[in-house]
């Protein structure tokens, strides 16, 4: 149990993808000037990083290993990842058409998120290491948090953009310029978190 | 082997997810009104925004499920009026055309410049720059950031830098109107012709210096003006095109004459070419005396250097 809190922690915070990996940067930005919709993007990120998760690992483990042709990762996990975004589209018009709405253009282009894509290789990579004995349970585990963490960047990055709406910024500075230092910023006070639970592939 | 597995396992993957989204399709399928297919293929497919959706798809949703107004589409004008009015079984909307004009004519020969500027060609990033090259605060920068968001081609630029809306193809959907960063650039009633072209709120003492088309405020205009529809405030000539009946009266007695017409293509680029000629013509000249300045200052130089030596040996 101890060791999924592990993973859990790593990935929100010493591995956060947006924060401390850079990855995922479209949305992070293009999401962030609402709350709600912050949230909505967030958790369709999670649920796709998750699902991703385990087809990914499901595809390496019984098919692309025992075949010997892990050299076909990237483009099978692509091909999974598009499916699956193209599934999310059609749950969410079907059952929630104001966060479909509100979502937009940014939901295809989860399609091309490489955090999601990131998760999937980091997974790979893990298990093949064989260092934490990662299993599917921990690669399930892992794309769950690594979608948690970006939900977490994502919110508090809405939170601040909110506020920063209303703040006297210097012209020069206004719109994208603050909010790009604002995520610098935020990146920096992420870098704390350095140290505190190591999982990492080097 | 290798490879017919890996064609084999991706292309069965492939297939299984092509499967599985169809089938999700067919049970997910939103049931949409076909309505929306017909209104959007009547609409003018500009994708210019300006009915305030993205796109002509999203105003044709917007028609059928958010009952908006038929007359917000003004590339499509009063035919597609019309043709929304019988599809949808409402009134016709009869809404004036509007065209957009810009308010300022000094290009490199009339007005003067403070710098030459070789930054980005966008006016926005010209403008961070104290203000744009112009000396009048208050012209356009003539870089053409409006030719660029134009989406009907409707805004030329002529050779030193003047731009002209050119009234027959502009369709009046504001594209341009939000990238200005001077303002200048108005939306009026298509069907009036004279307008005041100089936006400067500057005294006409000023204005005469740093541009030789800028409304000096003399007010030769307001008192040309028989039906009352030229008030000069703020040191500029501004129009009531409620009681303007077009009589050129005004045109005539503006001394800058940055009162006119809009001018048909040919006489516009005729002119540029003509003034481009002349300023060339000029630049070349004051280059040249440069040159010569300098060569008589060196020449001076090296005399003085060349007597010196000869008093160091005597």
């Amino acid at each position: 149990m101890g060791e999924y809190i592990a993973i859990m922690i790593a990935a929100i915070t010493v591995n956060n993808y947006v924060l401390t990996k850079f990855l995922g940067l479209c949305p992070f930005i293009g999401v962030s000037k609402k709350l709600d919709s912050a949230i909505g993007m967030g958790l369709a990120v999670t649920f796709v990083m998750t699902l991703a998760s385990f087809a990914t690992y499901l595809v390496y483990v019984f098919i692309l290993d025992p075949l010997s042709i892990t050299y076909l990762d990237t483009i099978s996990f692509i091909l999974i990842i598009a499916s699956l975004v193209q599934l999310v589209e059609m749950v969410l018009e079907k059952f929630s058409p104001h966060l479909y709405k509100a979502l937009g253009v940014y939901l295809p282009l989860i399609t091309t998120n490489c955090a999601i894509l990131g998760v999937a290789q980091l997974n790979i990579q893990l298990v093949q290491s064989d260092q934490y004995a990662f299993g599917f349970m921990k690669c399930l585990m892992n794309g769950f948090a690594s979608g948690a963490g970006f939900t977490l960047a994502l919110v508090l990055m809405a939170g601040l953009r909110e506020r920063l709406e209303f703040s006297n910024i210097p012209a020069v500075f206004k719109g994208a310029p603050v909010t790009f230092i604002a995520a610098g910023l935020m990146a920096l006070a992420f870098q704390g978190f350095d140290k505190l639970v190591t999982i990492t592939v080097n | 082997m290798l490879i017919f597995w890996a064609i084999l396992s991706v292309g069965l993957l492939s297939l299984l997810f092509g499967l599985g989204l169809a089938l999700a399709h067919r049970k997910l399928a939103v049931e949409k009104d076909p309505k929306i297919q017909e209104v959007e293929d009547i609409l003018p497919q500009a994708n210019c925004g300006a009915c305030g959706y993205p796109g002509c798809a999203g105003y044709s949703v917007g028609l059928i499920v958010d009952d908006v107004g038929i007359d917000l589409c003004p590339p499509g004008g009063k035919k597609l009026i019309k043709k929304l009015a019988v599809m949808l079984d409402k009134e016709v909307i009869e809404g004036e055309p509007m065209i957009a004009r810009i308010h300022c004519s000094g290009d490199l020969r009339t007005a003067k410049q403070k710098y030459n500027y070789n930054g980005i060609n966008d006016c926005n990033q010209a403008v961070a720059m104290f203000g744009g090259s112009k000396v009048c605060s208050y012209g356009c920068v003539g870089l053409g950031s409006c030719v660029r968001a134009c989406a009907f081609d409707a805004i030329d630029i002529t050779k030193d830098l003047d731009v002209i809306v050119n009234e027959p193809k502009c369709t009046g959907c504001t594209l341009c109107v939000p990238v200005c960063p001077k303002d200048i650039i108005h939306m009026e009633p298509a069907k009036t012709e004279i307008f005041n072209s100089c936006s400067s709120l500057d005294k006409g003492g000023p204005t005469k210096k740093y541009c030789n088309v800028g409304c000096t405020a003399c007010k030769l205009c307001e008192k040309a003006c028989e039906y009352d529809a030229i008030k000069v405030e703020n040191y500029l000539a501004i129009f009531d095109y409620e009681k303007c009946t077009h009589c050129n009266d005004c045109t005539v007695v503006c001394p800058p004459e940055s009162i006119h017409a809009w001018m048909p293509d040919e006489l516009k680029s005729e002119r540029s070419e003509i003034a481009l000629v002349d300023y060339a013509k000029a630049q070349l000249e004051k280059d040249n005396k440069k040159v010569e300045a300098k060569k008589v200052d060196t020449d001076s130089e090296s005399n003085k250097e060349e007597k010196e030596k000869e008093k160091v040996e005597a």
